[in-house]
């Protein structure tokens, strides 16, 4: 095993690094404005989602080895602010990169290919993290290297839900008015954050179950 | 190539290496974190590396979209995702719904 704090200190400036590129990139491509209403709704979307795990007991991001304390620079409520930072830093350059891949896809298609490469990603990243300590899952479930497949399930509704919301909200419109482009983006997450946890936590509590009683 | 063309094309490259570096990064961090009870079983080396293909894909994808531009001889093939509402940002090559005009 590494030293805890060097992996929690590695993934962090990792995270904020590749949010400067990507930033940088955005910037250059879509304009400052269109670049931060993506950062900032995705920020909203993760940070409440991320808070809402830790307070349902399903992952912590403190003590993850027994006796150790990653040490994280940032912290938004009970979440360290690089772990949505990171959740950007995937979700941006797939959303970016499909939009070179296969411009002329549908929404819905453009979010479940955007879901699978986010999850195809978050297959490694998700394993190494958790085996360096800098999270810990809490909750019974179905383990596979260390991480309950109920977190892929997660990872491609996550991706595949913000990027057809951002999709849809931005389609063949020019960002004139960010503000209001900005707030309905918001709206349009908070109704999906609902229904994201009508259907996520159900599917979590069975596979929970089977495990228990399997 | 134009000015506008020339930033498309670097930011991504930009974009690729970031992903690929971030893919690689977590490769590592799972390798060193596994590695002081020996190395990962070949299983796991296995299926780290090919959880992967799907991003080395759309990665190849985003390149060969601007090469069969090129092959073709017209207008590199760059059309971002919402491109449908303001035709003349699209021949720059310029997304429509960017709020920056010009590069």
């Amino acid at each position: 095993m590494i030293p805890n704090v060097a992996a929690s200190v590695g993934s962090e400036l990792v995270a904020y690094g590749l949010l400067t590129v990507y930033v940088h990139s955005g910037r250059k491509r879509y304009g400052l404005l269109t670049t931060l209403i993506f950062l900032v709704g995705s920020l909203y979307w993760t940070l409440v989602l991320e808070n809402v795990g830790v307070l349902m007991s399903f992952f912590s991001y403190t003590g993850a080895i027994p006796g150790s304390s990653p040490i994280y620079l940032v912290w938004v409520g009970l979440t360290p602010l690089w772990v949505p930072v990171g959740w950007f830093d995937v979700t941006f350059p797939t959303y970016m990169l499909l939009g070179e891949a296969v411009p002329r896809a549908g929404l819905w298609t453009k979010a479940a290919a955007g879901g699978l490469v986010a999850t195809s990603l978050d297959l490694v990243i998700d394993p190494g993290a958790t085996a360096s300590g800098l999270w810990r899952w809490t909750h019974p479930s179905v383990y596979f290297l260390g991480v309950p497949i109920t977190n892929y399930v997660a990872w491609f509704l996550l991706v595949a839900l913000y990027i057809a919301a951002f999709e849809s909200v931005t389609k063949g419109k020019v960002f004139t008015r960010g503000r209001q482009t900005g707030f309905r983006l918001i709206k349009r997450l908070a109704i999906l954050q609902a229904v994201y946890v009508a259907v996520y936590v159900p599917i979590l509590y069975t596979v929970a179950k089977m495990a228990v009683l399997g | 190539m134009n000015q506008s063309d020339k930033t498309m094309e670097w930011t991504k490259y930009l974009i690729i290496s970031g992903f690929l570096m971030h893919y690689v990064y977590s490769l590592v961090l799972f390798l060193v974190s596994r590695a002081s009870g020996g190395m990962a079983p070949l299983p796991e080396v296995l299926y780290l590396t090919g959880a992967g293909v799907p991003l080395i894909m759309l990665c190849t994808l985003a390149l060969r979209s601007r090469k069969i531009g090129k092959a073709a001889g017209g207008k590199p093939e760059h059309t971002p995702s919402i491109d449908e509402g303001n035709a003349s940002a699209v021949g720059r090559g310029q997304p429509p719904w960017s709020d920056t005009q010009g590069v």
